[in-house]
């Protein structure tokens, strides 16, 4: 069979080495934070060495909220850096939703820094909260770099609108994302007013030489990963489209052939950005996981056709060129903390379940595997499963609708029915949003512990 | 996964944003403790300074005097003061708080700040309106320098020896309109040289902040480097860097000692430590004529005075020496020129405060040599004899 990609055995050999699970290094992480925003406002405490009246409160709340903004600012960027640490440790979903729960709040922070400062400033000037539009058009006349700030600022006010739920849903992804890559300018361009006009660094010339090491470290850490490593090892590995098979309606593979790709480093479970260097493809790249453990010679993705782009998979030619940035995501063996393992999967879910159902290490009866899909045809790659299972001794359930279109009970107690030792199980699961819910919620009524359950959602 | 109202974070969020910067705000103390500091640290001082400077008596010193810097909250003010004859005759912020909207206000705060202390004559002056925060930091470096003056009036009669470095000569040059404001240079020569160059104003705000903030440490550089007003212009600063050599120049020119009692010209200043002027006793007029100077340069009158001796050259540079004379009696001794570089920078650090002190005993230029300072010492007798002679003693 073609779409089976042998060479389990030698990848479960490799990962049986850790059956002890690597932490997650996100508390660290959160702590280096914290203390560095108390460093920042450190930074404004000793600055100031009194307030006194409503205009020098207004003032120094404009400065932290803007002190505050512009250190949060570089942790935003850094966070879609696709540092390594932070995609295959932390894990890709959880730092985009970090990326987009402080990239709201940072835009809060400047809205208010800008507001507070301007009137405060207004204040300053004898006159009160009416006169903010023209002290902000006075000073943006005036001080040094202000215009590029506002300008700045402009873009970021633009993207967090586009950002928003019900605005973005009806934007184009593609666009989209275009228009967020525009964030650099916006940084970029309210940068300088920071040092320029910012009453902690004109006086505090330590300060400035710190901010210049945050921004210059982060810029650094954008340029390697996102630009540097990507051309590295697309220039070394030279992916091509080997061949499109149908496995399911709607669900295809892509099998993708290159050089040395075991020097990737990819692990089942992880995935990768695809992008396909065909005619309307070009310019958008998609995460999917690998369906099977990498192969040196081969990597395969299966895709359920959802959106426009993976519809068109099933059209590319074989030869095409393929552009790949990763591998991503943290949902590997390392995260296994036990002996048993249970692969939840809904639909599509299935292909990193699948990859991992191959690869875990473990005896006969250690692992299982739960396939949801709406019916049988649906159970994409069931015969590959089928022959994994048979081979190890794993096993296999699927969960269909029945006939007349009910759904099946995943509940607690079914789960327990089915599977006596449940909270024995470290869980991996992948399915759709509303799926991964109702399962998480059975599991953790089963009595499996929340820090057992390994997930990756990619909604936001 | 779980289940978390989108709402319930962004409302926990502000709520701890917002009651962090409030707990933050009010903990800082409502007025600045530095300026109650003003008040109560050192009394004695300021009104010793000022009922002194009411009856008449120059206790306060003459010369330079740099107040602390004192904090703000929108950062540092310092104030440097020219007294002369128990006056300040000139007041001026050597650092104020810069950035966003403080550029702007002080501009137009500091000028006035400025005339107010020449005019008050004490730190008991009036805040600016929409600059408390400046006007009291202003206040408090003014006290600070005034505490300093007063210091070094009362202490000068054996002041004298302290300064190691006593041949500094700080002059600072006539203003100079440029397009965008006025540009003053101030320069500290010593040994002959520029050793110190460097803008007490200059243009600001705006586009001219960033562009002085650039341009004025290279043309201080390059004023050090030449020794003269020769300098390049810095590009893009064309005319900061016209009124700043103009400038330049003209504090050299009040720097060339034309003569004996040229050192007493207007523009110069004795830089802080460097030579403090006697106290003129209430009585100086009693002994009105007794040593009246010949001079007619008018370096001594009455006895009383400030004379420059001529520049002797040694082996190892020029030296000068400068007096200050009251009721005829040498009360002061300073080498305003002396060799420096290398060893000899050490050596005349050793030297000069000797000679000093053993010109004000001697009272003539009989003083013996400083051991390991032959040339030193003998520029230095040759160049005292010749102030005495100046001063007609």
């Amino acid at each position: 069979m073609t779409t089976t990609l042998a060479g389990g055995r030698a990848a479960r050999r490799q990962t049986m080495r850790r059956i002890r699970p690597r932490r997650s290094p996100a508390t660290l992480l959160l702590v280096a934070v914290w203390a560095g925003a108390a460093g920042v406002l450190w930074l404004w405490w000793s600055n100031t060495p009194s307030i006194s009246d409503t205009t020098g409160r207004v003032i120094a709340a404009g400065r932290i909220t803007g002190l505050l903004a512009g250190y949060l600012m570089a942790l935003v960027v850094l966070q879609m850096a696709r540092v390594p640490a932070l995609e295959r440790r932390v894990g890709s979903d959880r730092v985009t939703r970090w990326h987009a729960m402080s990239g709201r709040y940072t835009l809060s922070l400047t809205l208010a820094h800008v507001f507070l400062i301007m009137w405060g400033y207004a204040l300053q000037a004898g006159k009160g909260l009416g006169f903010i539009v023209q002290q902000t058009i006075g000073s943006i006349s005036v001080l040094p770099d202000m215009g590029k700030a506002a300008i700045g600022t402009g873009l970021l006010f633009f993207i967090g609108l586009i950002s928003i739920g019900p605005v973005r849903r009806r934007i184009p992804y593609d666009t989209w994302y275009h228009v967020h890559l525009l964030t650099y300018a916006a940084v970029y361009l309210s940068f300088w007013h920071q040092l320029t006009t910012g009453n902690e660094f004109a006086v505090e010339p330590l300060a400035k030489t710190f901010w210049y090491g945050l921004y210059g470290a982060v810029t650094a850490l954008v340029v390697w990963y996102r630009i540097l490593t990507p051309i590295r090892l697309n220039m070394r590995h030279r992916l091509r489209v080997e061949a499109v098979i149908e496995e399911a309606p709607g669900i295809v593979s892509v099998l993708i052939s290159g050089r040395k790709l075991h020097r990737m480093g990819a692990e089942a479970g992880q995935f990768f950005r695809w992008r396909f260097l065909a005619p309307g493809m070009r310019f958008s790249s998609h995460p999917y996981s690998l369906s099977a453990a990498p192969r040196p010679d081969m990597l395969r993705i299966t895709v359920k056709a959802i959106g426009d782009h993976s519809a068109r998979l099933r059209e590319l030619m074989p030869g095409t060129r393929v552009w790949a940035e990763g591998p991503y995501g943290a949902m590997t063996a390392q995260r296994r903390s036990r002996g048993k393992v249970l692969l939840v999967a809904g639909g599509v879910g299935i292909t990193p379940m699948r990859a991992l159902f191959e690869t875990l290490p473990g005896a006969a009866g250690d692992i299982t595997l739960l396939y949801r899909a709406n019916s049988t045809q649906d159970l994409a790659l069931w015969d590959e499963l089928a022959a994994i299972a048979d081979e190890r001794g794993a096993r296999l359930m699927y969960a269909v609708n029945s006939p007349d279109g009910e759904r099946p009970d995943i509940s607690a107690d079914r789960l327990r029915q089915k599977l006596p030792d449940i909270d024995e199980h470290d869980v991996f699961m992948c399915g759709p949003p509303g799926f991964a819910q109702g399962v998480y919620e059975a599991l953790r009524g089963a009595g499996v512990p929340a820090r057992r359950i390994h997930h990756e959602s990619f909604e936001m | 996964m779980r289940k978390t109202h989108p709402l319930r974070r962004v409302v926990l969020a502000g709520a701890a944003t917002v009651s962090g910067i409030v707990l933050l705000l009010s903990l800082k103390p409502g007025s600045d403790s530095g300026s109650e500091a003003v008040g109560g640290v050192a009394p004695g001082q300021s009104i010793g300074a000022q009922e002194s400077a009411q009856g008449g008596a120059q206790a306060i010193g003459t010369g330079t005097f740099t107040g602390d810097a004192a904090d703000t909250q929108y950062g540092p003010v310092q104030v440097r003061l020219t007294v002369s004859g128990g006056k300040i005759t000139k007041a001026e912020a050597v650092q104020n708080p810069t950035g966003g909207q403080s550029t702007q206000i002080n501009d137009n705060a500091i000028p006035k700040l400025n005339q107010a202390a020449v005019a008050a004559g004490s730190a008991d002056i009036d805040a600016v309106s929409g600059a408390t925060y400046t006007s009291t930091g202003y206040k408090q470096s003014l006290q600070s320098a005034l505490d300093k003056a007063a210091a070094q009036g009362g202490g000068s009669a054996e002041g004298g020896a302290g300064g190691g470095a006593a041949q500094a000569q700080t002059v600072t040059g006539d203003v100079a309109d440029t397009q965008y404001g006025p540009v003053q240079v101030q320069i500290t020569v010593d040994g002959g040289k520029i050793t110190k160059a460097e803008a007490v104003q200059t243009p600001t705000g705006g586009q001219s902040t960033q562009v002085t903030s650039n341009a004025v440490p290279k043309l201080n550089q390059a004023a050090v480097a030449a020794g003269t007003a020769d300098i390049d212009a810095v590009s893009g600063a064309t005319y900061t860097s016209a009124g700043y050599k103009q400038s330049l120049q003209s504090a050299l020119d009040k720097v060339e000692p034309a003569g004996g009692g040229a050192e007493a010209g207007s523009g110069a200043e004795a830089d802080a430590g460097a030579a403090p002027s006697p106290s003129a006793p209430a009585d100086a007029g009693a002994d009105a004529g007794a040593g009246a100077g010949q001079d007619a340069g008018g370096g001594v009158t009455n006895g009383t005075g400030t004379v420059t001796g001529e520049v002797v050259q040694t082996e190892y540079g020029p030296v000068q020496v400068r007096i200050t004379m009251r009721d005829g009696e040498i009360v002061q001794a300073a080498a305003v020129q002396a060799p420096s570089g290398g060893r000899s920078t050490t050596v005349s650090n050793d030297a000069v405060p000797k000679l000093n002190q053993e010109t004000v005993a001697a009272g003539s230029a009989d003083i013996d040599a400083v051991s390991g300072a032959t040339y030193t010492s003998a520029g230095y007798k040759e160049s005292l004899q010749s102030a005495l002679d100046q001063a007609g003693v």
